[in-house]
């Protein structure tokens, strides 16, 4: 027979600290996270300016995809278009050097026939650019290349007695200059997964392709590309998602105050822009709306990249078993309900 | 023992907690460690500043005296003007005045804290350190923080809209400033101390008449000129200004432009041009879009493909750097348009001659220019949180009301105060000396006419700022070919504002 307090400790259940352990992450995230999420979704519905409090439906939608007669949706219509555009130009441009960069990199330094000297030394300096803030990199480079007569470049230019360039002005060199900063902030990052995709590859693997003779060329395209795709896949669902939502060094790059580059305008730039647009006449029905058709996108590209991942042979196997099952389910059923005949 | 830890884990998930939340605060912490070491340093200041002050008054009281008796009596009365009931409460401790550039506020400080020693030692300033409407948008930032804040300084361009909000502003009444205080004040600063209801909201410690700015060295070697009185034959009126402008670019060798930037040429034209409010009844129609540019387009255009103003920006290092005679833009504009508060000490005309000891400093002059204009101007505006009623009251009447006190900011700062009575007396006094003009010209007696005209009756509305930016935008992209012809200037510059203030409706 157990004592009163024997029984008591028995009861005492200790899972509550956890709890509340956990709840102040809980309470913070519902707050910051949660609700403007949510919010989002209910702004996107409402008016603009002064009619933020109107109910309007997909108004904000239609105007965005679809423009409209006056001239503000048109205009609103043309710069979300424009915006989107420069979006993508900016993400494939800077996504394709690197990830072809990071890739020759971790092939290279993984290489044990190779063995590059210093390598945790280049890892480190290639990784740095990932832990400076955009600020800093934005300023740093609008040092080098601005509209500013006193930019280095053209400080250069004008001292060897050329005229000094205008940057910013020309959609080429904004958009080079920004693509090359991304692709420096992120390969090093980008790099350090492919190497950890490489060295998950079974190395015996390796060994077998070297002792029947293949060239390196023939290692890289047989061996380690095809065993790599998950990695690939997921630095390019990760890298995407990134870069829909680009924002900071494009927001930042602009000599001229409260003047944007209209180059280098991204989608997320277009959302703070009405979100903030200017002054107090804040447009968030259709910031609202471009961040909610944002999101469709990037959810509509994730699952296709996904998809694309997906082993075509597990897939078919995969639908076979469902087959089955369900094969097998129905003759049950049929079974219990007396069978045939 | 158990207690124990429980007791210090039940803490660190408090303390993880409220560290989540400390987010939420003011992120104005340098700033504000700033503010008070300004305030601790004006508080010295104001030691030295009162005694200054009272010697001064001593003197200045002796003068009025041995003048006209009738002139005495006038700022006796002045003098006695009293604040009128402070309905506002008096709870708080520090009046704290938000604004985006502290140079004015550095100044006004001593000179309040001299004339009410109540208040020494418990004033302070915040700033947000950005300006146009950037400066605006953090304000609500700061607003919404629920931080102090009693009185905040406001652009012309954006006054209008948060006098309009009575979430943000209250009635100066409410901290004894009445409109009648305003009879020596000039015109267009009350009626846009006013909202759409007629209830004054802001004043104004500055009236923002500008000038045309010019180089005399450059003046002499180009156009032969020695005077600004000859000087303003020169630029008389908008063909005059490009003849000479033509005259001083060849001479230079096509090195030389005559106005600095495309948005300066557009606050000087618009100011003095514009008869009309851009938006009406919510609406900017395509005739009225039209008489607001008149000819504007054309002009710019055909002056910058000229070259006689030059490629550079408002507000960015080059704009500085083109008016001084050394470094890599060296003598690229013969002069600048400047209103009356870039013409204080550490304004733009100092970093412009390239500071102290600047390969120009000292060698400017000022003249009227083509056309009388302003630009901008700072209106102070009363929370409705303010909890310090009557040092609000007691800062916007030493300010924009009392004589002395503004008397004393004028001469100390260089600033065109919002008193014609002071401004009379100093540009009579002959006494008031710019060391960034040359041998100390005073902008105050070539600047008073040209803010006495000054009318703003109807034309000013609460979108102008965003209105101003994108035809500036539109403009620049215009001239530097990003955009065919005139008709797709206009139309970007239409479209761009109707994009951005989705309230009115745009033809």
């Amino acid at each position: 027979m157990a004592s009163a307090a024997q029984r008591r400790i028995k009861s005492i259940s200790y899972a509550k600290y956890g709890y509340i352990f956990i709840a102040p992450f809980f309470i913070v995230y519902a707050f910051f996270q949660i609700w403007p999420l949510i919010n989002t979704f209910i702004l996107s519905v409402y008016g603009n300016g002064a009619e933020g409090d109107t109910f309007v439906g997909m108004q904000n939608f239609q105007t965005l995809l679809f423009g409209g007669d006056d001239r503000s949706a048109r205009r609103i219509h043309e710069e979300f278009f424009r915006d989107f555009g420069n979006t993508l130009i900016l993400w494939v441009g800077n996504f394709i050097p690197q990830i072809l960069l990071s890739l020759i990199l971790a092939v290279w330094f993984t290489d044990s026939k190779l063995h590059i000297p210093g390598q945790g030394f280049f890892k480190v300096v290639m990784y740095l650019p990932n832990i400076i803030t955009a600020v800093s990199v934005a300023a740093l480079f609008m040092r080098f290349f601005s509209n500013s007569n006193m930019c280095l470049v053209n400080g250069l230019i004008t001292s060897s007695g050329g005229q000094a360039y205008m940057f910013e002005d020309s959609a080429f060199w904004s958009r080079a200059i920004v693509m090359f900063i991304q692709t420096w902030l992120w390969f090093g990052n980008t790099m350090i997964m492919m190497m950890s995709g490489i060295l998950g590859i079974n190395p015996s693997l390796f060994e077998a392709a070297a002792i029947d003779g293949a060239t390196s060329g023939q290692v890289l395209r047989k061996v380690t590309l095809p065993l790599l795709r998950p990695m690939v896949v997921y630095t390019l669902i990760t890298s995407m998602i990134g870069g829909l939502q680009m924002f900071d060094i494009p927001f930042l790059f602009h000599t001229k105050k409260e003047t944007l580059n209209k180059y280098l305008e991204t989608a997320a730039v277009f959302v703070y822009k009405n979100f903030r647009t200017s002054e107090d006449k804040v447009q968030y029905g259709y910031a609202g709306a471009a961040s909610i058709i944002l999101f469709i996108i990037t959810a509509l590209l994730g699952i296709l990249v996904f998809r694309m991942n997906r082993d075509a042979d597990e897939a078919r196997k995969k639908k076979e078993r469902k087959e089955l099952v369900k094969a097998y389910k129905r003759e049950q059923k049929m079974a219990k309900m007396g069978g045939i005949d | 023992m158990n207690k124990l830890t429980r007791t210090l884990a039940l803490l660190a998930a408090l303390a993880m907690t409220a560290t989540a939340f400390v987010g939420c605060g003011e992120d104005k912490d340098s700033s504000s460690t700033a503010a008070t070491t300004a305030a601790e340093e004006s508080s010295e200041k104001a030691t030295t500043a009162a005694e200054e002050s009272s010697e001064e008054a001593t003197t200045a009281a002796e003068e009025s005296s041995e003048e006209s008796s009738e002139e005495s009596s006038d700022s006796d009365a002045t003098a006695a003007t009293k604040l009128g009931a402070v309905s506002m409460p008096d709870t708080g401790d520090t009046l704290t005045v938000l604004c985006w550039t502290d140079t004015d506020l550095k100044a006004m400080f001593p000179i309040v804290e001299a004339a009410y020693p109540d208040m020494a030692g418990k004033i302070a300033y915040q700033n947000v350190g950005s300006n146009g409407t950037e400066a605006m948008e953090q304000y609500l930032t700061y607003f919404s923080s629920g931080s102090d804040v009693d009185l905040y300084v406001c652009d012309a361009d954006w006054v209008l809209s948060y006098e309009n909000n009575d979430e943000y502003s209250a009635p100066l009444e409410g901290v004894g400033i009445t409109e009648d205080m305003y009879s020596d004040a000039y015109g267009y600063t009350v009626a846009m101390g006013k909202d759409t209801k007629g209830v004054l909201k802001g004043a104004s410690w500055q009236a923002a008449a500008g000038g045309y700015c010019y180089r005399t060295d450059l003046a002499e070697q180009y156009l032969g000129v020695t005077s600004p009185k000859d000087m303003q034959a020169k630029v008389a009126d908008w063909d005059t200004f490009w003849a000479t402008a033509a005259e001083v670019y060849t001479a230079s060798g096509n090195k030389t432009a005559m106005a600095d930037t495309l948005a300066g040429v557009w606050r000087a034209y618009s100011a003095g041009n514009r008869t009309s409010a851009w938006v009406q009844n919510g609406t900017i129609t395509a005739d009225n879009a039209k008489a607001c540019l008149g000819d504007f387009i054309s002009m710019a255009k055909t002056n910058y493909d000229a070259g006689y103003i030059t490629t550079v920006d408002q507000w960015t290092d080059d704009w500085y750097a083109i008016g001084q005679s050394d470094g890599a833009m060296a003598n690229a504009t013969m002069g600048y348009f400047f209103p009356s508060w870039s013409l204080a000490a550490g304004g733009q005309l100092e970093s412009s001659e390239g500071g102290e000891g600047g390969s120009t400093y000292g060698l400017y002059a000022i003249t009227q220019g083509p056309t009388g204009w302003f630009w901008g101007g700072s209106w102070l505006c009363v929370h409705p949180n303010c909890d310090n009623g009557t040092f609000a009251g007691q800062f916007i009447k030493a300010m924009t009301v009392d004589d002395a006190t503004m008397k004393e900011y004028c001469e100390s700062h260089s600033d065109f105060v919002n008193n014609k009575s002071v401004m009379k007396e100093v540009v009579a006094d002959g006494s008031h000396t710019n060391p960034l003009f040359k041998d100390g010209q005073d902008q105050f007696s070539v600047l008073y006419d040209s803010a006495d005209a000054i009318t703003l009756d109807g034309i000013a509305t609460q979108y102008d700022g965003t209105i101003n930016t994108k035809l500036q935008d539109a403009v620049t992209a215009y001239c530097k070919g990003d955009l065919a012809d005139e008709e797709a200037c206009y139309n970007e510059f239409l479209d761009t504002v109707a994009a951005a203030i989705s309230d009115i409706t745009v033809e």
